[in-house]
């Protein structure tokens, strides 16, 4: 039966190329249907968005070879990146190039070591020293981010010197086409395959397993810093936020294996893997241009992955089932059957029992695919009835023109809550960073960013109105308080007849560096921007503004450098709004005893902003207060109410007060620790203004919350797209009005925005 | 191994209790540390800051006694379930939460199903899962918190008071947990469900040899497993009183941890539930410790790392003098 062979054949190339397949297949269909995707700029962005994962899949496949695995890939990354940038000023590019990529080898080194003398399992070793390069990425960072003045570097990395190929690009396919080769053509390199896929035979055949493994995983730890190290370089700059690393870990991991390489060792490819993270690239990139949000990526991106999962399954099932089988003979007996000799009952049952097999496995996905179907279902039912609902509430409001000054928000304040104050600023102090923490001028340049930066020159504004204007929104990810804000941002784009597409990078960098590129594709009228990370956004603004494309910031306030490049920034006053709040705290305390922070996630600028307004707002207002302790508990509840339990154990009746970087999941795991600890009496004051803080505000748990409107956030930004398009001119900063909100007017701010 | 040099003696004694060696040494430490340290209210709160983390480890100590290394889709189990529960809270209380175990074991129930009858890896195949759950939750609730209504009366009200409950000094949580140990310490031990888990962990191939219906046990260690994290999970949504897609993060590798340090180990068919709970109250003992001298998380990772590599380390090289280090 020369058809089945054939035909098994067929399913094996196909098998052998689905990376290569998946992509191709995926860029015909993007490049058919997706608006602005197929363009040489947007080709090139993919590219370049696919290094950085690129270079690390090289070494994570490398470790797969050899069967073990490694976690502190993405750890790696982000400590190498953050000193490559850290250690530039003093040391130049070459030395903190060697520095970093020595580090990231020594963490492999460290892993190789454990494994191959302590004889631990890759999987525990690398956990820890995940959890270890964290720590120390933290430490080193100080939770926040570092940059560099010169943009020359990255600049060459980033420019085309032939079609579609920046440096970056190119030193990606050297390292992939480098590895390959060396992988599959020296006899190094095919040892490799020999000690991961049969330690026996290649012990047999003299190969030291221990020395290769340590190779590996030294040149993993190598390659995760090359990756990391390049990164960073190309933006000048590297974030401490851990959702890169973690993000970055997750996407290798999925595309190494959807290119084929196995866990179980010995079998894999660089080019392949390689392909996938290109193919993944591809699909984030062009469920972009969609305009659909981060959630259909990664459920795309579960899909396949299950699908690859379930076929490798079935081929390792389907081969057992065959083993010892001599096909040639099985296609005879098959034949005389069809010639119908129906002679052995035996046979036929032996037949059907292999076929029975093959049944319950289909009939085992038949069932998971029919379980799926009915829960999508049911869930999309859910969905567009929402959706529905919404979009009801929504066309309430009428299509420009219409005054957006009357519109008001779910939580009927008015949207557009312009006017906040004008900030009194003091004058810069000579030498910020040599002042102390508790010094309010020590933070000058964080506190004040923006407002008496020297701007580029800006596009000047057309003058002719918002309507038909196209603005895209890069939002920085998902939480409650983004939905609200776009539904602000919506709401009142729509009023003025704005077109809007909004683009969602998860909290990652990497992700908003390759969406800042896509939005620069798209050619709009303007760009709304809020960054993921306060220093790192500068170059992405500054490739807009290079572009020519106005753009505005919103939400997080970027560092000084990055306002040259926008026309203005809008959102709340988080500094100016923490400083009223301490006051308010110190009131009610008494101006007197001590007090502690749960400090909101290290990476993000509230870290700073909700941790030292306050500390030096009470150091000049109430000097007598006393800072007991600060810690983040990385905006958990459980995180939190351990650390604030152990406080009030240790701190006892000393500890009057708490100051919250947030009134969510921060203020139930403390409220929790002072109901357990029986401290009524805790004076606890958050940044707001979720449900939870507003009802802990209405029941007299807690005293005060900031009042930040997620809904006035957007609307402002768009409102101020507005303005300038009528050729108004806007202040460089513009912050939504200060408010403080206590047991007296909460119930003025219900229901929640969210 | 003579048992006469004091080395061995300690290492005998480090034979005998495991784990609680180690956190028998940090209550010490601690006692020295700070005064208030050994008192039962802190005790208390470092059994309730654990609990969580141990209603989940118990049950990924299933998963990593029968071989298949760890369920990474356990956080988005914790999540669906809380969702699914406030989500149900308007049919009432008890169908609520009657729900939300269902929508948690469900997925289990296909982890189990794909694992343990389709022989996938475990490890992808449950993040693949991790990956979908979280698309899908995000879409389908638009990444917004879903609260439940909390007017006094409702079962909403009813459903938050679940984490706010306590037996006299102890909140249910913690019982709970210590409940779920001691019935899975039995389960794991002295079923015949828990010995042939522990066959199939030692070696699959040996159990499907000697009869044992190898995917039947692999599915219901990930039942099991999916079981203690909707458990967990529905205290989470209650605690946060909302349902949400991320709550239950980052639970995944904090129970790996856990279970490894407990005892249990990776390569599977050794280790027991007594000792993961030591494992689970090794890290809630270190992390109080730690915040009582004033360390921050920064410089915590990075002890906690040190230790538990320290410990499995050690523990590994035990194995070997005793010549049990590959099975």
């Amino acid at each position: 039966m020369p058809e089945r062979t054939g035909r098994t054949r067929l399913v094996r190339s196909l098998d052998e190329h689905r990376a290569l397949l998946l992509l191709v297949g995926l860029f015909a269909l993007l490049s058919a249907f997706a608006p602005n995707f197929l363009t040489v700029y947007n080709v090139t962005t993919i590219l370049k968005g696919a290094s950085l994962n690129g270079i690390v899949a090289i070494g994570f496949t490398l470790i797969l070879i050899l069967r073990q695995l490694d976690l502190s890939i993405g750890a790696v990354v982000m400590l190498c990146g953050i000193l490559v940038i850290g250690l530039q000023p003093e040391l130049g590019w070459p030395g903190s190039m060697a520095v970093s990529l020595a580090a990231g080898a020594a963490v492999g080194l460290v892993n190789g070591l454990l494994v191959v003398k302590a004889r631990i399992d890759s999987f525990i070793v690398t956990l820890s020293t995940m959890t270890i390069v964290f720590g120390l990425m933290h430490l080193y960072s100080g939770g926040g981010s570092k940059a560099i003045d010169s943009f020359a570097f990255a600049d060459w990395l980033e420019r085309p010197i032939v079609p579609f190929l920046p440096p970056m690009v190119i030193i990606t396919l050297l390292l992939v086409t480098g590895f390959s080769v060396f992988l599959n053509r020296t006899v190094v390199g095919r040892g490799f395959f020999l000690v991961g896929g049969n330690p026996e035979t290649a012990w047999r055949a003299g190969l030291n397993r221990d020395r290769y493994l340590l190779a590996g995983f030294v040149l993993c730890g190598l390659l995760a810093a090359v990756g990391g190290v390049l990164f960073a370089a190309s933006l000048s700059s590297m974030t401490s936020a851990a959702a890169l690393g973690l993000r970055t870990l997750m996407t290798v991991l999925a595309a190494v294996i959807i290119g084929g390489t196995v866990m179980t060792g010995g079998r894999g490819s660089v080019v392949k893997s390689f392909l996938a993270v290109l193919m993944l690239t591809t699909l984030f990139n062009g469920i972009g241009c969609f305009g659909l949000g981060f959630e259909v990526q990664i459920f795309i991106n579960g899909l396949i992955l299950a699908l690859v999962v379930l076929y490798e399954a079935y081929v390792i099932h389907r081969q057992r089932v065959l083993r010892g089988q001599r096909p040639d003979l099985v296609a005879e007996w098959e034949r005389r059957e069809r010639a119908g000799a129906v002679d052995s009952e035996v046979e036929t049952e032996d037949d059907e029992s292999m076929n029975s097999k093959d049944r319950f496995a289909l009939v085992s996905v038949l069932m998971m695919a029919l379980v799926a179907i009915v829960a999508i279902a049911a869930m999309y039912f859910i969905h567009s009835e929402r959706m529905a609902r919404e979009a009801r509430e929504t066309t309430q409001v009428p299509r420009a023109p219409v005054d957006v000054l009357t519109l008001s928000g779910t939580d009927g304040q008015p949207l557009v809550l312009a006017g906040g104050a004008r900030k009194v600023i003091p004058p810069r102090p000579d030498d910020p960073a040599a002042l102390p923490e508790t010094d309010a001028g020590h933070w000058w340049e964080i506190e004040y960013a923006g407002w008496t930066v020297e701007k580029e020159p800006m596009p000047a504004s057309p003058g002719d109105g918002p309507a038909g204007k196209k603005v895209l929104l890069l939002r920085a990810g998902d939480h409650p308080y983004w939905t609200a804000y776009v539904r602000g941002f919506k709401t009142i784009a729509l009023a003025h007849g704005i077109e809007t597409k909004i683009f969602n990078s998860n909290w990652n960098v990497d992700l908003q560096a390759q969406q800042t590129d896509q939005a620069i594709n798209e050619r709009p009228d303007l760009i709304v921007f809020a960054p993921v990370d306060a220093t790192a956004c500068t170059p992405l603004l500054r490739k807009i503004h290079r572009a020519g494309i106005p753009c505005l910031t919103t939400n997080t306030i970027p560092c000084d450098e990055a306002m040259r490049y926008c026309l203005a920034w809008t959102g709340p006053d988080d500094w100016g709004q923490f400083r009223m709040l301490a006051r308010e705290f110190a009131d009610e305390i008494g101006r007197k005893g001590g007090y502690a922070i749960v400090r909101h996630m290290p990476g993000s600028s509230p870290f700073f902003a909700r941790t030292f307004a306050p500390i030096t707002e009470l150091e000049e207002y109430a000097p007598e207060m006393e800072l007991l302790a600060m810690d983040t508990a990385n905006l958990e509840a459980e995180g939190t109410m351990q650390l604030v339990s152990a406080w009030l154990t240790k701190y006892g009746d000393r500890l009057k007060g708490l100051v919250l970087a947030g009134d969510g999941f921060t203020l139930t795991g403390t409220l929790e620790a002072a109901k357990q600890a029986g401290r009524k009496d805790l004076i606890i004051v958050a940044a707001g203004n979720s449900k939870t803080g507003m009802d802990s505000i209405a029941s007299g748990e807690a005293l005060a919350i900031s009042y930040q409107s997620a809904e006035g956030d957007g609307a402002l930004a768009v409102h101020t797209a507005a303005r300038w398009f009528s050729g108004e001119d806007i202040d460089p900063v513009i912050y939504l009005p200060r408010h403080i909100i206590t047991r007296e007017d909460v119930g003025h701010f219900m229901p929640a925005q969210w | 191994m003579n048992g006469t040099e004091p080395g061995s003696r300690l290492a005998a004694l480090y034979d005998r209790l495991g784990i609680y060696s180690i956190a028998i040494l940090l209550v010490v430490v601690g006692g020295f540390v700070s005064e208030e340290f050994l008192t039962g209210r802190n005790l208390l709160n470092v059994l309730n800051a654990i609990a969580l983390l141990g209603i989940v480890a118990a049950g990924m100590a299933f998963i990593t006694y029968s071989g298949n290394l760890a369920d990474l889709s356990l956080p988005s189990i914790m999540a669906f379930s809380g969702i699914i529960c406030v989500a149900a809270l308007p049919l009432g209380l008890v169908p609520a939460l009657a729900l939300g175990l269902l929508a948690g074991v469900a997925i289990g129930a296909m982890n189990g199903l794909v694992v343990g009858r389709l022989e996938a890896n475990p490890i992808l195949w449950t993040l693949a899962v991790a990956f979908f759950m979280e698309g899908l939750m995000r879409f389908v609730w638009s990444n917004n918190q879903l609260y439940p209504d909390t007017e006094p009366g409702t079962a909403g009200a009813a459903f938050i008071e679940i984490f706010r409950t306590s037996l006299g000094p102890v909140p249910l949580l913690v019982v709970v947990m210590l409940l779920l140990f001691f019935l899975g310490h039995g389960l794991m031990a002295r079923t015949r469900f828990g010995l042939e888990t522990r066959l199939v962990g030692s070696s699959r191939e040996a159990a499907r040899t000697s009869g044992i219906r190898v995917s039947r046990v692999i599915f219901l260690d990930f039942v099991v497993a999916a079981f203690a994290a909707s458990i967990a999970g529905i205290f989470l949504a209650s605690m946060n009183k909302l349902g949400v897609f991320y709550l239950g993060k980052t639970y995944d590798f904090k129970a790996v941890t856990a279970v490894v340090l407990g005892g249990v180990m990776l390569s599977g068919g050794r280790g027991n539930l007594a000792g993961v709970f030591g494992g689970v109250l090794v890290i809630g003992l270190l992390s109080n410790i730690l915040t009582f001298l004033g360390v921050n998380t920064f410089r915590q990772n990075i002890v906690t790392g040190a230790i538990f590599i320290l410990v499995v380390g050690l523990h590994q090289l035990r194995l070997r003098r005793l010549g049990k280090d590959y099975a």
